[in-house]
């Protein structure tokens, strides 16, 4: 017999990778992030309609409860995507670095002209210090 | 021969003048100096100051760190036809004499890259600071695989091609593994030559405490995690 949670669980579940499927499609998210999704909300579709499975998997895993193998999977999880972030912001930081320098070198009259092909054979006429 | 000094400066405008009065005045026959400042977004008059001492000054809008600035200060010196790049702290640490000293094995061919190191004769270095450059540089070779007397020296030397092939892509102190790093993946040859530090109160408040340090160390092993752009 299923029960009102489940309902709600599973149809989050379809919902969320639905939603996984689409981002995946409109090219939203890479194919790692995709198939983690998948993996994730398919786990928790898994264990919603056969709880059993969860105590099964905790103890293979030495772990006496499936409520205690949800929490060190969700910790898990959030140290990762904590970690993706901070990796994300360093790449951030680094354009912002390239960004800058354009703008300081053009200031100080060591920019590329426009058409220049990024070699410094093209030797760019230097202004004058102010 | 055309050297550029490239001084990272960010809020260092009780050093700054003093350090380019140093440097410009030091002789060094047949040579044609250049200072470039990379004032990092500083908010003080670091920028007004140092141009009113003749050197170039090339402006961050924002505050990057002093990778960041020595990126820029770098490609400033190449783009401005620099034949030897030497890089030098703006707080006033080096001894401006040990400029002719780093540049030497390049002028002569000797090395394509040159370390000024605090460590070799670490007189006069808190005793805290030279454990820290220690730990430091057992970092760099844990990390990068290279090892170096002074991983964190400011004050380095390189010849055009070196430094037109050093990519430097980190904002922060850790640049300073990053650059060791670097001479190690492009097989430059490089050469420690023993530097003076001036320690003083100022000095010692402008360079990396603990904490720093620490987040050095993690920056630098995220480093190796981050895609290169």
């Amino acid at each position: 017999m299923i029960s009102v949670a489940q309902i709600f669980l599973l149809s989050l579940a379809v919902l969320a990778m639905g939603v996984a499927v689409l981002w995946f499609r409109q090219r939203k998210i890479g194919s790692m992030a995709f198939l983690l999704w998948l993996f994730l909300w398919g786990g928790l579709a898994l264990v919603v309609l056969f709880p059993e499975s969860a105590v099964v998997l905790a103890h293979l895993l030495g772990i006496s409860k499936a409520t205690d193998l949800a929490l060190y999977l969700s910790v898990i999880l959030i140290l990762f995507l904590l970690f993706r972030v901070y990796v994300r912001l360093e790449q951030v930081d680094r354009e912002i670095t390239q960004i800058v320098r354009a703008v300081a070198l053009r200031e100080a009259g060591l920019g590329l002209p426009e058409t220049g092909h990024g070699g410094e054979k093209d030797q760019p006429g230097r202004q004058p210090h102010e | 021969m055309k050297l550029a000094v490239v001084i990272p400066a960010y809020n260092e405008e009780f050093a700054i003048g003093q350090v380019i009065q140093q440097v410009m005045a030091v002789d060094l026959p047949g040579v044609e100096k250049e200072i470039i400042v990379v004032n990092d977004g500083s908010r003080d008059k670091t920028g007004d100051i140092a141009r009113s001492k003749g050197a170039l000054v090339v402006r961050h809008l924002l505050n990057r760190g002093v990778g960041g600035a020595l990126g820029t200060g770098i490609e400033a010196a190449l783009r401005s036809g620099a034949d030897v790049v030497v890089t030098c702290d703006a707080d006033g640490q080096h001894s401006p004499d040990d400029i002719g000293r780093v540049i030497e094995p390049i002028r002569s061919g000797r090395a394509d890259a040159v370390v000024g190191s605090r460590m070799i004769d670490p007189g006069g270095m808190p005793w805290t600071r030279r454990v820290a450059n220690h730990l430091a540089n057992l970092a760099t070779w844990i990390i990068l695989g290279v090892s170096t007397t002074d991983s964190q020296s400011g004050l380095r030397a390189f010849s055009r091609s070196a430094a037109k092939r050093i990519r430097i892509t980190t904002n922060k102190y850790e640049v300073c593994s990053e650059i060791s790093g670097e001479v190690k993946r492009l097989h430059l040859r490089s050469i420690d030559i023993p530097i003076k530090t001036i320690y003083t109160e100022y000095s010692l408040s402008k360079g990396q405490g603990f904490r720093v340090g620490l987040k050095t160390l993690f920056r630098l092993i995220l480093s190796k995690l981050v895609k290169q752009s």
